[in-house]
């Protein structure tokens, strides 16, 4: 029976009972929502927008419920999707208000537009996210070979592991930030 | 950089990963922040208002739900007697993992503290080209509906499970023999299982 559903799963998809309840559009799902991500939200939007963060932090999570019904669980997990509405909703605010955005990047020249520093906080927060959330022994390999430049050999040695198992940890590791990152952006 | 080089499709994560970990800060909410939310869908109307109240008797009436289907499940799904057996009543708690038609002799035990798994497994030797790995199970009617990766395994290994799992749903403890062939999904070949008490 395992191989059939394996089979259904050529890809390790894995919607989350909350994820689930959310599109049905439960009664309490998103106080569910909320309570789980909103200090990642928040904070988000404090590094995008400053101080009026919880203006867009709101806007984030009531346009999540309006449009529960896009949020496909196989391009993203609900963290990244809810990172995706916060970035469009961060650049409209700042669009509107004509501020620069509260990310180091003034100095890079005179660019009107905000989209590449809103991308790049985005990008590396939801990279840093999802590595917390894989399982160690990838996040381990994946740490060692981004954070500290190691390389397979060397990774390898120092966790005492299999050459081809690391490789097999990087690869599966990548693949899921990779996922992440997409469902993070816009189609 | 070499790993650069083994995995170019992955270009763009490897550069961003490379900046570091980003410098955001979680940021606990006032309350006021919710109540802006519930507010503003009160006033949207069309029956959004997210209550609460509700959360928690949906849940007593899922899990009394759910401890019938894993019961049926553990019969129907795993084909052996699994010995199920907990050192206490309170946290955390243990079940021996029981072998799969097959793979006799093998075996373990997992334990659950919160929301960290600690998993022994014993009588497993891999072979080249091969490795063993932790998958928690979603089954319910007899089906299993979803899994989860863990990570893999040697004799011994600890995880720490995320929050977005469900442990009233994801209750069984499932270890797969998997080809070290990159792809990440269930090799369908499973050697020791055990359902943990539902939380």
């Amino acid at each position: 029976m395992l191989t059939m559903v394996a089979e259904r799963y050529p890809r390790i998809v894995h919607p989350s009972p909350l994820e689930q309840r959310l599109m049905a559009g439960e009664q309490g799902a998103l106080r569910e929502v909320f309570d789980a991500y909103s200090p990642m939200v928040l904070g988000l939007c404090r590094k995008l927008v400053g101080a009026e963060a919880e203006d867009v932090a709101q806007q984030v999570f009531l346009d999540a419920w309006k449009s529960r019904g896009r949020f496909d669980p196989e391009r993203g997990s609900l963290g990244a999707w809810l990172a995706r509405i916060a970035r469009f909703k961060a650049i409209d605010h700042l669009r509107a208000s004509s501020r620069r955005p509260s990310v180091p990047s003034a100095e890079v020249g005179e660019s009107l537009s905000v989209e590449p520093d809103v991308d790049a906080v985005v990008d590396q927060m939801v990279l840093t996210r999802a590595l917390e959330e894989l399982p160690l022994a990838r996040r381990e390999v994946v740490e060692l070979g981004f954070y500290q430049g190691l390389t397979h050999p060397e990774i390898a040695e120092r966790l005492g592991l299999p050459l081809g198992t690391v490789k097999s940890h990087m690869r599966r590791g990548l693949e899921a930030l990779q996922r992440e990152l997409e469902g993070s952006r816009g189609d | 950089m070499a790993i650069e080089h083994d995995l170019p499709e992955f270009g763009e994560v490897a550069a961003i990963l490379r900046k570091g970990p980003s410098d955001v800060v979680y940021e606990t909410p006032p309350d006021t922040l919710w109540a802006a939310i519930e507010s503003s869908l009160d006033e949207g109307g069309g029956g959004a208002r997210a209550d609460v109240v509700d959360i928690a008797a949906r849940r007593r009436g899922r899990l009394r739900i759910a401890t019938a289907v894993a019961a049926i499940a553990a019969v129907l799904l795993v084909g052996v007697p699994l010995t199920l057996s907990l050192w206490g009543s309170s946290s955390p708690e243990t079940v021996e993992l029981a072998a799969l038609p097959g793979y006799e002799g093998f075996g373990g035990k997992a334990e659950l503290d919160g929301r960290d798994l600690a998993v022994d497994l014993t009588g497993a030797e891999p072979k080249q080209g091969e490795f063993y790995e932790v998958w928690l199970l979603d089954i319910e009617g007899g089906e299993l509906r979803d899994l989860v990766a863990l990570g893999t395994i040697d004799a011994s290994g600890h995880y720490k499970i995320s929050q977005s799992v469900d442990l009233s749903r994801y209750n069984t403890v499932d270890v797969s023999v998997e080809p070290d062939d990159g792809n990440p999904a269930h090799s369908g070949v499973s050697v020791v299982r055990g359902e943990l008490p539902l939380a």
